[in-house]
């Protein structure tokens, strides 16, 4: 039965490849979660609900805010409405996430469902006839329980466990400074980097608040007049 | 406490949006799959928002430091000098964040 035993090494080699590129990055996942865990019960969460927020919305920087909303008994509006803004940013995702290489309806939703900012980070830095759909939904699953494992941790531990450890919080930072590294080195593109800063420093100086919505709308805006200058001026050569 | 009800709504709530948005995302892919102008700007989105990404995240390091944004200075100038050097995300994010958890423990050692 070759044919199996061929299925088989593949199902092994997409959760290895997802081991392999992403395992340090679940761990400082999990360190996070365990932060978040601390932090939403020391506001007053009960510790069981902690992992269910987790689980269900599966993006870091709409729980935390989530957990304060929820503590100041906001109405839903305000939590679609903050929800909605803070992730607004997923509109683009879509666009060059490798979701056809995932094959089922099924395993389809789940990485729709677990497209956060890590997930992806880490799969639109490799070229996507490299990646099997086993790794994209390895790599998403290895984040999510390392994020439910984490922050169930720091919610049933709470504050001992993180007591007089600082700076683990520096992971995030540290994983988006080298992810977008590796971006520039696989696609040396001044432009776009140019472009980015430029919607960055614009967003910081009007809206420091909602400085992330404000600076990927600008970035994508920039991004489309670029792309039909350069479409314009390659018609005109011609 | 408030309500179950409220609660689990309010999860509801942001895990409905969330999700919404993510899918809506693979929704504009299929609408405009044969644009040449999409597939050219999505070539160049995730450098673009991770350089976002990442300026976003550094602009935040100084709320929550302990030690005013130095020991995240530092940190932040390590990871990248060792990125260059070794080019491993896993020895990058432990030398960094190590560096980081050093620096910010050390100043309670000495109250």
């Amino acid at each position: 039965m070759e044919p199996v035993s061929r299925i088989d090494a593949s199902r092994a080699g997409g959760v290895a490849a997802a081991v392999r590129e992403a395992g340090v990055v679940w761990l400082g996942i999990a360190a996070l979660g365990v932060g978040f865990g601390a932090w939403a019960t020391s506001r007053g969460l009960p510790w069981w609900l902690v992992p269910l927020i987790s689980a269900s919305v599966l993006a870091g920087s709409v729980e935390f805010l989530l957990v304060g909303l929820i503590v100041a008994h906001a109405s839903l509006v305000s939590i679609a409405v903050t929800t909605l803004l803070v992730n607004s940013r997923h509109l683009v995702y879509g666009l060059s996430f490798p979701l056809e290489r995932v094959r089922g309806p099924r395993a389809r939703l789940y990485s729709v469902f677990a497209l956060c900012d890590e997930a992806y980070a880490l799969l639109t830095r490799a070229e996507p006839a490299t990646l099997s759909g086993r790794q994209v939904i390895a790599t998403q699953l290895g984040i999510h329980l390392s994020w439910v494992t984490g922050s169930l941790s720091g919610a049933a531990l709470g504050a001992a466990l993180l007591h007089g450890v600082r700076g683990v919080g520096f992971v995030l930072p540290a994983l988006f400074v080298v992810l977008a590294l590796d971006a520039y080195a696989a696609r040396p593109d001044r432009v776009t980097v140019a472009l980015a800063l430029a919607s960055a420093a614009v967003a910081q100086l009007a809206l420091p608040a909602s400085m992330l919505p404000v600076a990927l709308a600008l970035l994508g805006t920039a991004l489309v007049v670029r792309s039909r200058m350069s479409a314009r001026a390659t018609r005109d050569v011609r | 406490m408030t309500s179950g009800w409220y609660v689990a709504a309010a999860i509801a709530t942001a895990s409905g949006v969330t999700f919404a948005l993510r899918a809506a995302s693979f929704l504009a892919r299929a609408l405009w799959r044969d644009s040449g102008l999409v597939a050219r700007v999505a070539r160049a989105l995730p450098l673009g928002v991770l350089t976002v990404l990442a300026l976003w995240v550094i602009t935040r390091l100084r709320s929550g430091s302990v030690t005013g944004g130095v020991a995240e200075s530092v940190a932040l100038a390590v990871t990248v000098l060792v990125h260059r050097w070794r080019h491993h995300l896993g020895l990058s994010l432990v030398a960094g964040t190590g560096v980081c958890v050093a620096l910010s423990s050390a100043p309670a050692l000495f109250h």
